[in-house]
C-alpha cells in the first residue's frame, strides 16, 4: 500500500509510556515493543509518575494498566481526558488489563480509553492496536458529560435508538 | 446517546502521529510479530521462577487474610495479586494458573463479595495454583487440572454469580 513505512522505522519514532504497578508486566510489554523497533520506552508504576512523565516527555501512546494504587487506571484516564488538568488530553491510551468482562470494556470505553486489550496479551494484539492508533485515529467527542475518543467503533448490540449524531457540530 | 449528552462536538485533530512515523504502519507484519514472539521465548527460561515469585506473593497475601480477615486491606491485597496472576499466568506458559486466578479474582473482587464468602474457598484457589506450579500442570488439557478449575468456578458462580 502507498504511504506505508517500514515497521521498525515507524516504531523507532514512537515514544511509548508503559504504566503498570507490576514490574514483570512492564518488562514483558517493553520486550515486545523493543522487538517491534521501539527505542523510546518510558515506564511508570503509579498514576502520579505517569503524569510526571507526560509533563516531561512528548509521549505518543500510553499503555495503561487498570488495577493500580492509590489511583487506578480508570481514574487516571478520566484525569488525562480532562482538558483543564491533563498535559495531553488527546493522547492515545491502550488499556491493558486482566479484566476481560464486557462490563469492564464498557467502563473503560466510557472513561475515554482509545483501545482495550485483555491480559494475557499477545504481540500481535498489541501491534494491531498501535497500528490502528497511527493509521486510523478515532475522532474525539465532546459532550456535557464526556470528552474522549469516539466510542462508536465498539458495537453496541443493545442499542436500538435513532442515529446518535444527528445534531453533531463539526470542528477542526 | 442520551439527551443529556447533547449537543455533541466532533473533533478531528490532525493525524500528527502518522506524520511523525512517516506514513502508515503495515496492517500486518509477520516478521515483527515473529521477532517479538522470539524475544518472549528467550525470556521463557525465567518464566518458572517469575511465576514462582508471583505465587509466593499470593500465598503471603493469603496469610495476611488469615490473620486479618478478607475484609479490609488484606482482602484487597489478595485480590490485587490474584488479578495480576490472571494476567501473567498464560504469558508464563501456565494458562491453568490464569484460569484459576481469574476465578479467585471474581470471587474476591469487591469488598461486598469479600464480606460474604468463606475464606476457605479463596484458600482452595491459592492451594490449587501452588499445586499446578509444583506438579507442572500447565493447561486444562490435564484431566485433574480441568476438574479442579471447573469445581472452583462452579462454587464461585454459586456464590457471586456469572461474570458480566
Amino acid at each position: 500500500m502507498a504511504d506505508e513505512v517500514d515497521t521498525s522505522m515507524a516504531f523507532k519514532r514512537l515514544n511509548i509510556l508503559v504504566v503498570d504497578d507490576n514490574a514483570a508486566m512492564r518488562g514483558l510489554v517493553r520486550t515486545v515493543l523493543t522487538a517491534f523497533g521501539c527505542e523510546m520506552i518510558f515506564e511508570a508504576s503509579t498514576a502520579q509518575h505517569c503524569v510526571e512523565v507526560l509533563r516531561a516527555k512528548a509521549i505518543d501512546i500510553i499503555v495503561l494498566d487498570w488495577k493500580m494504587k492509590p489511583v487506578d487506571g480508570i481514574s487516571l484516564v478520566k484525569l488525562l481526558r480532562n482538558p483543564n488538568k491533563s498535559p495531553n488530553p488527546y493522547v492515545p491510551i491502550i488499556m491493558l488489563t486482566a479484566y476481560a468482562e464486557l462490563s469492564k470494556v464498557r467502563e473503560a470505553r466510557d472513561a475515554g480509553v482509545t483501545e482495550f486489550m485483555a491480559k494475557p496479551f499477545s504481540a500481535d494484539a498489541l501491534y494491531r492496536r498501535i497500528q490502528s492508533i497511527v493509521n486510523r485515529p478515532r475522532p474525539f467527542v465532546r459532550t456535557k458529560v464526556f470528552f474522549g475518543p469516539d466510542r462508536r467503533r465498539l458495537a453496541k448490540p443493545d442499542y436500538e435508538g435513532p442515529e446518535r449524531r444527528d445534531d453533531e457540530v463539526q470542528s477542526a | 446517546m442520551s439527551q443529556r449528552e447533547k449537543p455533541i462536538e466532533i473533533i478531528n485533530p490532525p493525524n500528527m502521529l502518522r506524520v511523525k512515523v512517516g506514513g502508515r504502519i503495515p496492517a500486518a507484519d509477520p516478521d515483527a510479530i515473529a521477532r517479538a514472539e522470539k524475544a518472549l521465548d528467550q525470556l521463557s527460561v525465567e518464566f518458572g521462577a517469575w511465576l514462582g515469585q508471583e505465587v509466593e506473593k499470593l500465598e503471603a497475601a493469603l496469610g495476611r487474610t488469615k490473620a486479618e480477615g478478607l475484609e479490609g486491606e488484606a482482602g484487597d491485597a489478595l485480590f490485587t495479586v490474584a488479578h495480576d496472576l490472571r494476567g501473567l499466568g498464560s504469558t508464563y506458559q501456565f494458562p491453568l494458573v490464569t484460569r484459576i486466578a481469574a476465578s479467585l479474582a471474581r470471587l474476591i473482587e469487591t469488598p461486598e463479595k469479600r464480606a460474604a464468602i468463606p475464606l476457605s474457598l479463596a484458600e482452595a484457589h491459592v492451594h490449587s495454583i501452588r499445586a499446578a506450579l509444583n506438579q507442572n500442570i500447565r493447561t486444562d488439557d490435564d484431566a485433574v487440572g480441568r476438574q479442579l478449575a471447573e469445581e472452583l468456578e462452579t462454587r464461585v458462580v454459586a456464590l457471586v454469580g456469572e461474570p458480566t
